[in-house]
């Protein structure tokens, strides 16, 4: 054995790799008789003692839960939007189902909704039916709006069904109660200041799962020549609350530029105290002191100057202190 | 491979969505723990997860059952979290890329032992030993951290890869032996 294959043996004894009973006795017996070997072999302790310091991190239960629900809804919505041709989509979905030992109940199933809208859909008004039962029955019926609204907007070619399951109603004997998942993709198009638009990207800032559909959003409502309160509100919450950093600073920079008021006032103010991001923090003193009309709190000034981490938030609110009326002896002073 | 693991798999690519999620809830932890080694402190963890397991659904049709389920998903795994790493250093050539959100992982659990000034210290090694891993090629880094971080066998590292033992057993000794230029001041007490 020579000094090289020594070396070899030595990593792959100690990250538990299995050695032949000749290669074990070997490698001792060049350690025995190799100063420079053992040598080495020191140093090599001393390279694994501090590797070993190194250990693997474990993704978080809860991170892991969220992560498994959140790719539940993306498969789901994936598997909803696989559709190559709307029109045949009916079609193609049952013929999957050709050899199914499921295709009775899904003609049964078929049949009983077709029954069910027929009867919504053509039923004559209460008040032209000569049999009192019917009458009741037809009144009985529930959420006829529901019913309508059903028939007009989620039965229709474009249409997304899913775990669809029939049983008998509990209300009335010969009555189906009917309860499946609707999906069905939509488009808007408009200016970033339409209400609508500025509604749906602020349910997204505060809602949406994906880090990358957050960003775009805020980006949206930033890019809106008018910015409603409820979009400020919005960029507030992302700035406070959002947990990747690249949409807190994007929420930061747009509440920077639109019409200040309480609310972003204090949640600039709290991503300059309390943001782990450095950048964001930087960005916010920087927000805060670009506007000159902002009423500063001097000792909030101060400590900031005195106690931020970061070397240029301390800086630059020092240099705004002192462009200010703040007395800023108190602060030289300290200095010394 | 396990006959529950086999069953799953197969009801998964017949559609059944519950058995992949329950595939996916078998082994998500420990891909997760390799894919951080891979990447680091920078892609979006949470990110990196739903593409590695919207891929394995996208392929899982293609799955053979030629090699252990786990030994396919480490190869995709560390596919994604390569190609993350390396779309993350274009962007950072092109414009300020802030970190990804490192609150998917735990903490690197303190010794009860250590008093601050150990902390520190730990902190201080654990962080040169990121930045000594972050100076090796891609393939070196990965072996290495796939051997000593996860504890995975040359054999097992070699299929995950898709390369021969013999390469993998190369690259491992590469990156040992780059780690101890790199790290030699400090282990010898120059810092």
């Amino acid at each position: 054995m020579d000094c090289r294959q020594f070396e070899e043996l030595y990593w792959l004894r100690v990250y538990g790799e299995s050695l032949p009973g000749d290669d074990e006795s070997e490698y001792l017996g060049h350690l025995a008789s190799c100063s420079h070997c053992g040598t080495r072999k020191a140093e090599f302790d001393r390279l694994h003692a501090v590797l070993t310091l190194r250990t693997p991190r474990e993704a978080q239960p809860e991170a892991l839960t969220q992560a498994r629900t959140l790719l539940t809804a993306r498969l789901r919505a994936q598997s909803a939007s696989v559709r190559p041709n709307k029109r045949l989509a009916w079609k193609q979905h049952f013929s999957s189902w050709r050899f199914s030992f499921w295709q009775p109940a899904m003609a049964l199933s078929l049949l009983a909704i077709g029954l069910f809208i027929g009867k919504v859909a053509f039923h004559t008004p209460a008040n032209f039916t000569a049999d009192p039962d019917a009458t009741l029955q037809v009144q009985q019926q529930p959420v006829t709006l529901e019913h309508r609204f059903v028939s007009e907007n989620v039965l229709n070619e474009a249409a997304n069904i899913s775990d669809l399951r029939i049983k008998p109603s509990t209300k009335q004997s010969g009555m189906v109660q009917v309860s499946f998942r609707a999906a069905k993709d939509y488009m808007l198009e408009g200016n970033p200041q339409d209400e609508l638009i500025q509604k749906l990207l602020t349910w997204a800032v505060k809602n949406e799962g994906n880090s990358g559909a957050r960003l775009k959003s805020v980006e949206g409502l930033a890019s809106a020549s008018h910015m409603s309160e409820q979009a400020r509100q919005a960029l507030a919450f992302a700035l406070v609350n959002d947990k990747n950093d690249g949409v807190r600073l994007k929420a930061l920079e747009a509440l920077a530029k639109a019409p200040k008021d309480y609310l972003t006032e204090q949640a600039i103010l709290g991503a300059l105290l309390h943001d782990p991001n450095p950048a964001v923090r930087i960005r916010a003193v920087d927000a805060l002191f670009a506007d000159t009309t902002r009423d500063r709190s001097e000792a909030f000034l101060l400590g900031l100057a005195q106690a931020d981490s970061n070397e240029y938030v301390r800086r630059r609110a020092a240099q705004a202190i002192r462009q200010s009326d703040f007395n800023y002896s108190v602060l030289d002073q300290k200095d010394k | 491979m396990n006959s529950e693991e086999t069953q799953l798999i197969l009801a998964a690519r017949e559609g059944d969505d519950l058995a992949f999620a329950r595939l996916v809830a078998m082994h998500d932890a420990r891909v997760m723990s390799l894919a951080r080694s891979i990447i680091g402190y920078g892609c979006d963890a949470e990110e990196v997860y739903q593409e590695i397991f919207l891929k394995v659904h996208r392929a899982l049709p293609s799955f053979r059952f030629e090699s252990e389920f786990s030994t396919w998903l480490h190869r995709v795994a560390v596919n994604v979290a390569l190609s993350c790493r390396k779309s993350l250093a274009r962007r950072k050539q092109k414009e300020q890329v802030m970190d990804g959100n490192d609150d998917f992982f735990t903490q690197t659990p303190a010794h009860p032992a250590d008093n601050p000034e150990n902390l520190k210290l730990r902190e201080e090694t654990l962080r040169l030993i990121s930045q000594a891993l972050e100076k090796l090629p891609d393939r070196q880094r990965t072996v290495f951290v796939m051997k000593h971080d996860q504890g995975m066998k040359l054999r097992e590292i070699a299929k995950a890869l898709g390369l021969a033992e013999g390469s993998v057993k190369a690259y491992m000794f590469r990156a040992i032996e780059n780690l101890r230029e790199i790290l030699r001041p400090y282990y010898e007490g120059r810092l």
